[in-house]
């Protein structure tokens, strides 16, 4: 190859960052990112259906599974009755109060592909700035599993930032005794760590993990997942815990974009 | 109407690269889903081609995954492109044979330097950032598994192609004589 081709790319190349740097290029990204959102979304929603197989080694394991299940569910049901009754409690209490809440509306969203490079850990969205999206915003799944940011926005897409990006970063708190608090990290494969947390503070495993509200745009309560392990060397200031997400986070289809008013 | 030709042939080639890319990375199960059909369709299209349309090919592939992602601008391209271009400098101008074993070394070249330069630039930005350590055992397990994954599967495909097609098959250097 001739040492002009090689110029020639290179310049091609210094061009387009340029040109996409001062948003010359906005239209045809669009125009291109349209075209491939049609074929990944449909691959990647035949796939995710495809992988959502359950798949039990046994009968014992399924019926283990299955009593399980029931056990939780009635579990559930119990904890459903009470929650209904304090959040009426709840809402009397803030009415007599007059307390001035955030309201918080958000807005769906069908996950049309996943990242795959091994580095980064993110899907990518059929909404964007055109939708009202905004740079990290949070995105949950479910009635608030909190799975990751918002870390690009265009005009009809974004890409979220899983919390199991080794970039991710989120203030929490686990839900025990002293609300202890802390920061969730990724990078660690499907589990999650919580840092920071507290020395003298009691944390045990399978307590629940939220967002503690303490991080911008990112509100109380979101759930990230259940302790696995606790970590604590008594030389260290901070224990640590790693987490388990309640959300496979590679088989995810529909989320939501928490717009806070 | 060659040039128009060659721009259809191009376009397609880069639907379905990416297409069959998809179905790879979401359907497969890991460690399978490593496999990098842009570098076996590179190397393959070096060996029996020999044409510089390959870059810019690698360009536009590229190009796509850089507006998917969360990385600067550059960063997918820059290390895509010279991976790409060394392997057929390399090609072109020092192996001197067609071989399943040429077409296993370029795609352990090519996908080494590709992934090498991509962790660089990520460590100059991070260094930029201040952030202080990635962890990065699993892009170092991933990396060994795309790459005896795909230049296992590049010879092999070789090795076929090798038998059916003329192009393939053909010594370099008599070729030359």
């Amino acid at each position: 190859m001739k040492r002009r081709n090689i110029l020639v790319i290179f310049f091609a190349i210094f061009i387009i960052i340029l040109l996409h740097y001062f948003g010359v290029t906005i239209w045809l990204d669009n125009k291109i990112r349209s075209l491939f959102n049609l074929s990944s979304s449909a691959v990647y929603n035949i796939s995710t259906k495809y992988n959502n197989n359950l798949e039990f080694e046994s009968t014992d394991e399924l019926k283990k599974e299955y009593l399980e299940l029931i056990e939780k569910y009635n579990n559930n049901v119990v904890d459903k009755t009470q929650l209904t009754l304090l959040t009426e409690e709840n809402d009397n209490l803030r009415e007599q109060l007059n307390f001035l809440d955030k309201e918080t509306i958000s807005i769906g969203a069908d996950v049309i592909s996943r990242s795959t490079d091994v580095l980064r850990n993110t899907i990518v969205i059929n909404r964007g700035l055109e939708d009202g999206v905004l740079m990290d915003l949070p995105v949950i799944t479910g009635r608030g599993f909190y799975i990751g940011k918002i870390k690009r926005v265009d005009s009809n897409s974004s890409v979220v930032q899983l919390i199991s990006d080794q970039y991710s970063r989120v203030a929490s708190t686990v839900l025990n005794k002293e609300k202890s608090i802390g920061v969730v990290e990724g990078g660690f494969g499907l589990s999650l760590q919580m840092n920071l947390i507290p020395q003298n503070e009691y944390i045990s495993v399978g307590e629940d993990v939220i967002t503690s509200g303490l991080e911008e745009n990112i509100p109380y309560g979101l759930i990230l997942g259940h302790i696995d392990i606790v970590e604590k060397e008594p030389y260290q200031p901070f224990q640590k815990a790693l987490l388990s997400p309640y959300v496979n986070l590679n088989k995810i289809q529909t989320v939501s974009v928490l717009l806070t008013l | 109407m060659q040039t128009i030709l060659t721009i259809t042939k191009t376009i397609l080639s880069v639907i379905l690269l990416l297409f069959f890319h998809f179905i790879i990375a979401f359907f497969l199960p890991n460690p399978v889903n490593t496999i990098n059909i842009f570098f076996i369709y590179f190397v393959l299209f070096i060996i029996g081609w020999e044409k510089s349309i390959v870059i810019w090919i690698a360009f536009f592939i590229f190009y796509i995954f850089e507006l998917y992602s969360v990385v600067p601008l550059g960063f997918i391209i820059v290390p895509g492109i010279i991976s790409v271009m060394t392997i057929y400098l390399l090609y072109v101008n020092v192996f001197t044979n067609r071989s399943w074993f040429t077409s296993f070394i370029m795609v352990v070249i090519a996908i080494s330097i590709n992934r090498l330069l991509y962790l660089f630039l990520v460590y100059v930005l991070n260094y930029a950032s201040g952030i202080s350590s990635i962890v990065i055992k699993n892009f170092f397990i991933d990396l060994f598994w795309e790459l005896v994954l795909t230049s296992v599967i590049s010879s092999l495909l070789f090795y076929l192609l090798s038998k059916k097609y003329n192009r393939f098959s053909r010594d370099k250097v008599n070729m030359i004589l």
